[in-house]
């Protein structure tokens, strides 16, 4: 093994005949110089662009992305050129291997993994900040994708924005403005450096009537919302929340049906009694009513309903299922010889619970909150939908699709893409748990 | 059967006390007056203190006071009065909850057909390319938010190919069946499609399992027509986890019938639930609650008994 084949990801792999993976450290590495090259500019000036939290994030990513696959490359290498493989494997290796051989799963992931990514890097490859609203929501609300905007300079009276221009034959430039009414005509004279300079510097210039007048273009590909914001940049910034609210929720979640399953199932009689009896009252509740109610009462004293209530209140409302799975498997469990040599060494009860039941009920654990993410994160897009979840100006799909909602007669975009979105990454949350489920389940190994 | 019922209807009582009390902790837990800052152009502000006063919320009552008070009008079947509409809470759930009734049990209906039948056509056709095709839609369905749904059904059918209505429950000069079955097609298949992907995914591997057992192969072995077999013989045990899911689902339907409605002006409980919200009427939202849990509630016991009636082997007890 050469120094080189540990630098450049892939390279051993290559070159000792594993080409497979190879391919993929390749893969990564095209990406990654990808993004540095085609957004070099926005790479050098990031923190002007956004805020200093996710910009931190975003180098920070940046960073240590290609050390993980380095360092994943070589550990990878050693493993398959060492002489001795390991002999037995854990269940959680087999499972892993099941996964892997699934191309269902492995293109979940695959999805997933894009996601993330951009979910990680949205400052770097947004086209443009969705947290400002463009000066003119005329020109550029509900812009058909693909529609290009032009923005002149006037120097009586700043930016104006257009769709198209031309020269009219009385000498003056007419502005196509989207709307029949705001359609605009401009003294040829009064173009060039706008009052006030240029927000952002000019991308091109055209010849008009005999002048050179300097323009920026503004691309929209995926079109603008119904205020006017870029719609690609919104989806961009808008994965940020999808993609972590599910999860921490769901880890909240977990955290309190583990430690409420377990307890009952431990502790037995009057806990189990008074736990249960909770769990199934809170379980008869419809959710987002249960949730509404919350956010209701929190809307009604005037509390700040932020993104962080929106996480604890899905956390606190979606650990009831964990807390039966758990318990039913405490119950089984605690019976058994382990746990009954755990009491007899005079290990505590905290410590039994802790150190042998709850590792032991983790596999079915762990399968049922995969499956239960996508879940979480259609609750988290129904409520920010009704406007009671995270909330504008802080983008997520949910409350793109409600703006889509509005526009739905005129724009038929706005609406759909987000909604595309959060099927994709559900799907892909709920192929790659159906994968777990079958690769944890004994029986469905051949 | 009869013992079980009373008892399950104990348990549901016991329930809803515990429902009832859970909604009322939460909307006191929150620091503050629930009422404070209200205003309602129907009510003025002495009559809307005379209402608070009158359910405790005044300077020398404790939490425990109010929830007396609470129990006590609840008893008398007083669920209070909707501030923003100047308009008893009661009268307001007695125009709700038939239309809702009406959606969520047409919903229902869509659900078991269509989830069944494409459960049977998926398990019948095992790994072929049918049963991928049709898994893999259900997965999609299954993973799709109701609301984005709904609005893609608005979107084509209602505003792209002008089918159907987008709004309401009848146009309005008409009051026909007709009309009516119009405006409640879009509803029911947003609420009813989504459920049924994963009632076909249930049902499949439910039936998957039933006829691999030994009595389809003697029913098959007897000569017995495949249609015999199928729906006759295995359906008969298929179809019972089936109709237990039936009953948990009510939570999901009741949950996605309050954006259904509320997206294509439905006048059930979704949409007055949503108003209520954004109007901070803290005795609808309440009530809109207990009322709704009830009907969860009474829909699984519904389906507990269904259980028993169709599966001799089940003795409840």
């Amino acid at each position: 093994m050469k120094a080189w084949d540990w630098l450049l990801p892939g390279l051993g792999h290559w070159r000792s005949g594993y080409r497979r993976e190879a391919r993929k450290y390749f893969v990564f590495l095209g990406m990654w110089l990808a993004i540095l090259i085609l957004r070099f500019d926005r790479i050098a000036s990031l923190y002007d662009f956004g805020g200093p939290t996710e910009s931190t994030i975003a180098l920070l990513f940046l960073a240590l992305w290609p050390l993980a696959w380095i360092l994943a490359a070589r550990r990878g290498l050693n493993n398959l050129l060492s002489a001795t493989r390991r002999e037995s494997l854990s269940q959680w290796r087999i499972a892993l291997g099941m996964m892997r051989r699934n191309a269902r799963c492995v293109l979940g992931l695959k999805l997933l993994g894009i996601a993330y990514l951009i979910a990680f890097l949205c400052p770097i490859l947004a086209p443009y900040d969705p947290s400002l609203t463009p000066p003119d929501t005329i020109v550029n609300k509900v812009a058909a994708p693909f529609t290009t905007i032009y923005v002149l300079g006037d120097t009586t009276r700043g930016e104006i924005y257009c769709r198209e221009f031309r020269l009219e034959e009385n000498g003056s430039l007419f502005l196509d403005r989207a709307e029949e009414f705001a359609h605009a005509r401009v003294p040829l004279e009064d173009l060039g450096e706008p009052l006030g300079g240029w927000k952002r510097p000019p991308t091109g210039s055209r010849d008009v009537g005999g002048r050179t007048l300097p323009y920026r273009a503004e691309f929209h590909l995926l079109g603008t919302d119904d205020v006017g914001i870029d719609l690609l940049s919104l989806l961009i910034y808008g994965s940020r929340i999808s993609l972590s609210i599910g999860f921490i929720a769901m880890f909240i979640a977990v955290v309190i049906g583990a430690l409420v399953g377990t307890a009952a199932g431990y502790a037995g009689k009057w806990t189990d009694f008074g736990l249960m009896r909770l769990t199934d009252i809170l379980m008869a509740f419809p959710r987002l009513l249960l949730l509404l109610l919350i956010y209701a009462a929190y809307a009604a004293a005037k509390m700040d309903t932020s993104i962080f209530l929106v996480v604890a209140v899905l956390g606190a409302t979606g650990w009831m299922g964990i807390a039966r799975l758990v318990r039913a498997q405490v119950l089984s469990l605690k019976e058994q010889d382990f746990t009954v040599a755990a009491r007899a060494l005079g290990f505590g009860h905290w410590r039994v619970m802790l150190r042998h039941l709850l590792p032991n009920s983790m596999a079915p654990l762990i399968v049922d909150s995969t499956l239960r993410v996508g879940d979480t994160i259609l609750t988290e897009a129904a409520l920010s939908f009704l406007g009671m979840g995270v909330r504008k100006p802080t983008p997520s799909w949910g409350n793109i699709v409600e703006g889509g909602a509005k526009v739905l007669n005129e724009a038929w975009w706005v609406a759909t893409l987000p909604g595309l979105a959060i099927v994709a990454v559900v799907v892909s949350f709920n192929l790659v748990g159906d994968a777990l489920r079958d690769a944890m389940d004994p029986k469905m190994r051949h | 059967m009869f013992a079980f019922v009373v008892r399950r209807l104990a348990w549901g009582v016991f329930i809803v006390f515990g429902v009832v009390t859970l909604t009322f902790v939460a909307v006191e837990s929150v620091p503050g007056n629930p009422f404070s800052g209200l205003q309602s152009p129907k009510m003025t502000k002495e009559a809307i203190d005379r209402y608070k006063a009158s359910w405790g919320y005044g300077p020398d009552k404790t939490g425990w006071d109010r929830y007396k008070i609470y129990m006590e009008y609840l008893a008398k079947g007083d669920l209070g009065r909707s501030v923003a509409q100047n308009r008893a809470v009661s009268s307001m759930l007695r125009d709700a909850i038939p239309n809702t009734l009406k959606l969520t049990i047409a919903a229902l209906l869509l659900d078991l057909v269509l989830g069944v039948l494409l459960g049977v056509i998926s398990a019948l056709r095992q790994h072929t390319r049918t049963d991928n095709v049709l898994t893999g839609v259900s997965l999609f369905l299954y993973s799709m938010p109701g609301f984005w749904l709904s609005l893609m059904l608005a979107l084509v059918f209602a505003v792209k190919l002008g089918w159907l209505p987008r709004y309401g429950i009848h146009s309005p000069e008409e009051t026909g069946l007709l009309d009516y079955l119009q405006h409640l097609i879009l509803p029911c298949v947003a609420l009813g499609v989504a459920a049924a992907a994963s009632t076909a995914r249930f049902q499949r591997s439910a039936l998957l399992e039933v006829i691999r057992m030994d009595y389809i192969r003697t029913a098959r072995a007897k000569g017995l027509s495949e249609r015999t077999v199928v729906w006759k013989h295995a359906m008969r045990n298929a179809l019972l986890p089936t109709i237990t899911l039936l009953g948990l689902y009510l939570p999901f339907l009741f949950s996605g019938a309050i954006i259904t409605e509320s997206i294509f002006g439905w006048p059930g409980m979704g949409q007055m639930t949503i108003k209520a919200i954004t109007d901070r009427d803290v005795h609808v939202v309440t009530a809109v609650t207990i009322v709704g849990t009830t009907m969860v509630l009474i829909g699984s016991l519904v389906a507990d008994i269904l259980y028993a009636v169709v599966d001799p082997r089940v003795r409840l007890s």
